[in-house]
């Protein structure tokens, strides 16, 4: 059984997540700006989409479907997100195991290692906030 | 019978006209008159053949004894390298066929061109609308003759508005079973391209041109309008669909290389189906007014013409029987095609 | 004891897959063609670059630009060795003319892009910047989009996409690493207004032009690319001896860019793309030096009209920087008429330096986007007056040169 049970409350958590990070720790965000990355998020179960886009000012995070051609294009499921924000599933583990694809140059990504951090210390409260947590 | 709408074909034992013919003879209300100069092939039913020359002299009486309403000219000689007889046909015989049937009081004639007759031109626009110059090469016996055909026809429009006359211009036919200069093209074994080139090719699956000729039959609509299929093709990714390996020659060698030839056969550029500036630059006909006017959809995409040659050729091939080039592929576009099929018909096309 | 060591069989393979047959260099495992060409790599670089006879590109350590290639080349090698393990670099053969017509004939498979790659670095190294180098950049460039393995197979089936114009996205992405490399190391490009372009809408893009070949359109495009929030793809009109040119011609397609005609410009602005022209046509690429920055005259201000038209704002742009690339001293209507080109540059160092002048100086670039010109107070009919027509056509040159003005008031040098 999925995590989220639907494609808004998926969106939910993430919009809370990312408000938070915006809030507690705004350098962050200005990582992002100054990678000057897209970033597009596809995930199935339930079927969402997230655009990072660090070209705007401020970075911008967009839900649901964007016209924005991403540089880089990350397809999983909700819940291999899930895991990976919990710290239960390593990157690396998750590239090699195909659950995780990537489409772009991966090293850019490194740009923005500090905004994945800052999301999974932020990922549980997040869930909590929103009424589902899962231990 | 006599009530019925009389249909001319001409050349009709020729690849086209047989084919048209034979669609034609499925409807009720037609009745099918195939002139040539040779017996046409055995199976299409209910044709009315008359074994005439479209030169001759007495075809104005033909017409008008046949009460012919409406001529599909389709005996024309697709030949690379100029000849006498070809132009004496295809061209002599055109005019006095229009000659004779605005004589004759005939209300409209198809004819069959090509989208080549624009001319492969490194300042073409990306797309050619029907109004474009036509600055097709002269060197290729059948893209001058039908430069000179599109000459007089233009002029004929002109003089005799009573007879409507449909020029359809297709762009590269690829079939399997069709004959034409793309066709002869890809069957080459090793098909020769031009180094750092890559034109955009057009491409109309060999169905697709009989089923736009018979449209313009009951379309009311008269003039010139490009047909070709949804999508364009890069000349590379075509070679590579129909799995060819090209040789690619260095530009000023290959046109030097076929002057050289040519100086000695004394038919230029007789190994090649396809002249070299039509492997350099691209000529994309503008399929607004066949989308917008004529109202006519070609079934096969351009992707799938390429896929469907390929494979039928795979499956004549006798070594392979396990399993042929894009079997799957093709079962998966032919569901496609008939899945569109029935939403034109839905949509009132008149085909089907 | 010398004769033994001169006896040692150098342990490469040859192209032909057979044993090397010359003896090794005394104390190195490979013969002198073999020889791995990271051994002297910058005892070469420094010599060649001091007989190089142009002033000026000298202090811009030509070294440290040629080390920046060697990297991008050496991770390409990486990538490949990725897909055939096998592989090892060799060295820069004299023989690859031999080669490079096998390999037209055999089509694309890894092992070629292989030597193609390892002729490409060897000749770098050597500073060996002939035709054969440039022919290899552009095999790099036209098929680095099949070095990635993933997609390799579906291209060589012929499985892959265009748009009605031929554009190729997967041959975009491709390129870009090139492009990317010219925009942030060769020519160190600063880009400013980014923001008035617009997202998603149309627009039409008027630049100064020069520089023999599209370089300005290209590093156009890679700014829009590379800075635009939308990562739009600029549609840029060439002018139409382009699409004579071999690889130039098919590159130029591929990347979604389109000759310079009214019909093809209204079409694509209609399309909502982003397109970009540069009204100078010719008379802009052929300036000589002396004439640099000043802007020649508009055409008939046919993109005016196309604006109008469709109704699409006009956004000027100021390129700096690419002028200099190449210095065009005179022009010779002789060697034009012979290449077919519409004129025939004499630079400082083309022709006399052979092909090597064809290679564009790593000058500094600018590139300014102004603020949007809106022309929806227009209608079709406007465009038949040909005095407003004109008006319209030489405000917005002078406001290019105005732009192209201040920013070389702020310059420093062409080199920085």
């Amino acid at each position: 059984m999925p995590v989220f049970s639907n494609t808004e409350q998926f969106y939910r958590v993430t919009k809370t997540l990312f408000d938070k990070i915006q809030k507690e720790n705004p350098s962050a965000a200005a990582e992002l700006e100054s990678s000057k990355l897209i970033i597009r998020f596809n995930t199935s179960d339930p079927t969402a989409m997230l655009v990072l886009n660090g070209r705007r000012h401020p970075a911008e995070v967009s839900y649901g479907e964007n016209r924005v051609r991403p540089e880089v294009d990350v397809s999983m499921t909700a819940d291999t997100l899930h895991k990976i924000l919990l710290g239960e599933l390593g990157l690396a583990k998750a590239l090699s195991s195909k659950a995780l694809r990537v489409r772009g140059p991966m090293r850019k990504t490194l740009k923005v290692a500090d905004l994945f951090h800052q999301c999974q210390e932020y990922y549980s409260d997040a869930l909590r906030e929103e009424g589902i947590w899962t231990g | 019978m006599a009530d019925k709408r009389v249909i001319l074909v001409t050349g009709v034992a020729g690849y086209w006209g047989s084919r048209v013919a034979k669609q034609l003879s499925l409807e009720k209300d037609l009745h099918i008159v195939g002139i040539d100069k040779t017996e046409p092939p055995d199976g299409i039913e209910n044709l009315d053949f008359i074994q005439a020359d479209i030169r001759s002299r007495l075809l104005t009486d033909l017409l008008e004894a046949e009460k012919v309403d409406t001529v599909f000219h389709l005996h024309f000689l697709e030949q690379a390298g100029p000849s006498e007889q070809a132009f004496d046909i295809n061209v002599m015989g055109t005019t006095n066929l229009f000659a004779a049937c605005a004589k004759a009081g005939v209300s409209k004639i198809i004819f069959r061109s090509s989208t080549s007759v624009y001319g492969a031109r490194p300042d073409n626009s990306a797309f050619l609308t029907e109004d474009s110059p036509l600055r097709g090469s002269r060197h290729y016996g059948y893209i001058r003759d039908l430069l000179e055909i599109e000459a007089f026809v233009n002029g004929f429009r002109r003089q005799s508005p009573e007879t409507k006359v449909v020029v359809l211009r297709f762009a590269n036919i690829v079939g399997p079973t069709a004959d034409s200069p793309m066709i002869r093209f890809l069957n080459l074994h090793k098909p020769i391209v031009l180094l750092g080139f890559d034109p955009l090719l057009q491409l109309i699956q060999e169905d697709d041109v009989v089923a736009a000729l018979v449209y313009s039959l009951k379309s009311e609509i008269a003039g010139i309008y490009n047909i070709a299929a949804d999508g364009i093709v890069p000349l590379s990714k075509a070679l590579r669909l129909v799995r060819k390996r090209p040789i690619r020659i260095f530009h000023p060698f290959a046109y030097k290389g076929f002057e050289l030839l040519g100086s000695v056969h004394g038919r230029p550029l007789a190994y090649m189906p396809i002249e070299l500036d039509y492997l350099r630059y691209s000529w994309i006909g503008d399929l607004r007014k066949m989308q917008e006017d004529l109202g006519f959809q070609p079934l096969y995409l351009a992707d799938e013409t390429l896929r469907e040659f390929a494979g039928q050729k795979s499956s004549e091939d006798e070594d392979e029987q396990e399993s042929n080039l894009y079997d799957d592929e093709r079962l998966h576009d032919l569901i496609e095609r008939r899945r569109r099929a029935k939403e034109l018909a839905s949509n009132g096309d008149p085909r089907e | 004891m010398h004769d033994t060591e001169a006896r040692i069989q150098c342990v490469a393979t040859t192209k032909a897959g057979t044993r090397c047959k010359h003896n090794a260099i005394p104390g190195e495992d490979y013969c002198h063609i073999h020889r791995p060409i990271t051994a002297d790599r910058t005892a070469t670089g420094s010599k060649r670059s001091s007989v190089d006879g142009e002033s000026g590109t000298k202090d811009l350590t030509d070294g440290e630009l040629r080390e920046q290639l060697m990297e991008e080349l050496d991770s390409l090698i990486t990538r490949v060795q990725a897909i055939s393990p096998d592989y090892r670099p060799s060295a820069y053969a004299s023989d690859g003319t031999n080669g490079s017509t096998d390999e037209e004939t055999e089509g694309v498979d890894p092992d070629l892009q292989n030597r193609i790659l390892s002729r490409l670095r060897g000749s770098i190294n050597e500073d060996l910047l002939d035709a054969e180098t440039w022919k290899g950049l552009w095999y790099m460039v036209n098929y680095t989009v099949e070095y990635q393995s993933d997609i390799f197979k579906r291209r060589l089936s012929g499985d892959y996409d265009t748009d009605e114009w031929g554009l190729d996205w997967e041959f975009v992405e491709a390129v870009r690493p090139f492009l990317d490399f010219l925009y942030n190391v060769y020519w160190r490009i600063e880009t400013t207004g980014i923001e008035h372009i617009p997202d998603y809408d149309r627009a039409l893009l008027v630049s100064n032009h020069s520089g023999q070949l599209p370089w300005d359109g290209a590093m156009i495009m890679t700014a829009i690319l590379n800075e635009h929030p939308a990562q739009r793809l600029a549609r840029n009109l060439y002018a139409n001896w382009f699409p004579t040119l071999p690889f130039i011609s098919s590159a130029l397609v591929k990347m979604g860019q389109a000759l310079a005609t009214v019909e093809n410009g209204t079409r694509l602005l209609n399309q909502d793309e982003l397109v970009g022209v540069f009204p100078e046509g010719y008379k802009g690429v052929g300036k000589l030096y002396k004439d640099r920055y000043k802007l020649a005259r508009f055409g008939r201000g046919g993109f005016v009209k196309m604006a109008i038209n469709t109704q699409a704002p006009i956004i000027p742009v100021s390129v700096v920087g690419a002028e200099e690339t190449y210095v065009t001293v005179a022009k010779s209507s002789i060697l034009a008429r012979l290449t077919g080109f519409p004129y025939f540059p004499i630079s400082l160092r083309f022709p006399w330096l052979g092909l090597m002048g064809a290679i564009p100086l790593p000058s500094k670039w600018y590139i300014d986007f102004g603020e949007p010109i809106a022309t929806d107070s227009y209608n079709s009919e406007d465009t038949k007056d040909l005095a407003l027509v004109s008006e319209l056509t030489d405000h917005i040159r002078n406001i290019i040169q105005e732009m192209i003005n201040n920013r070389l008031k702020i310059r420093r040098s062409v080199f920085r």
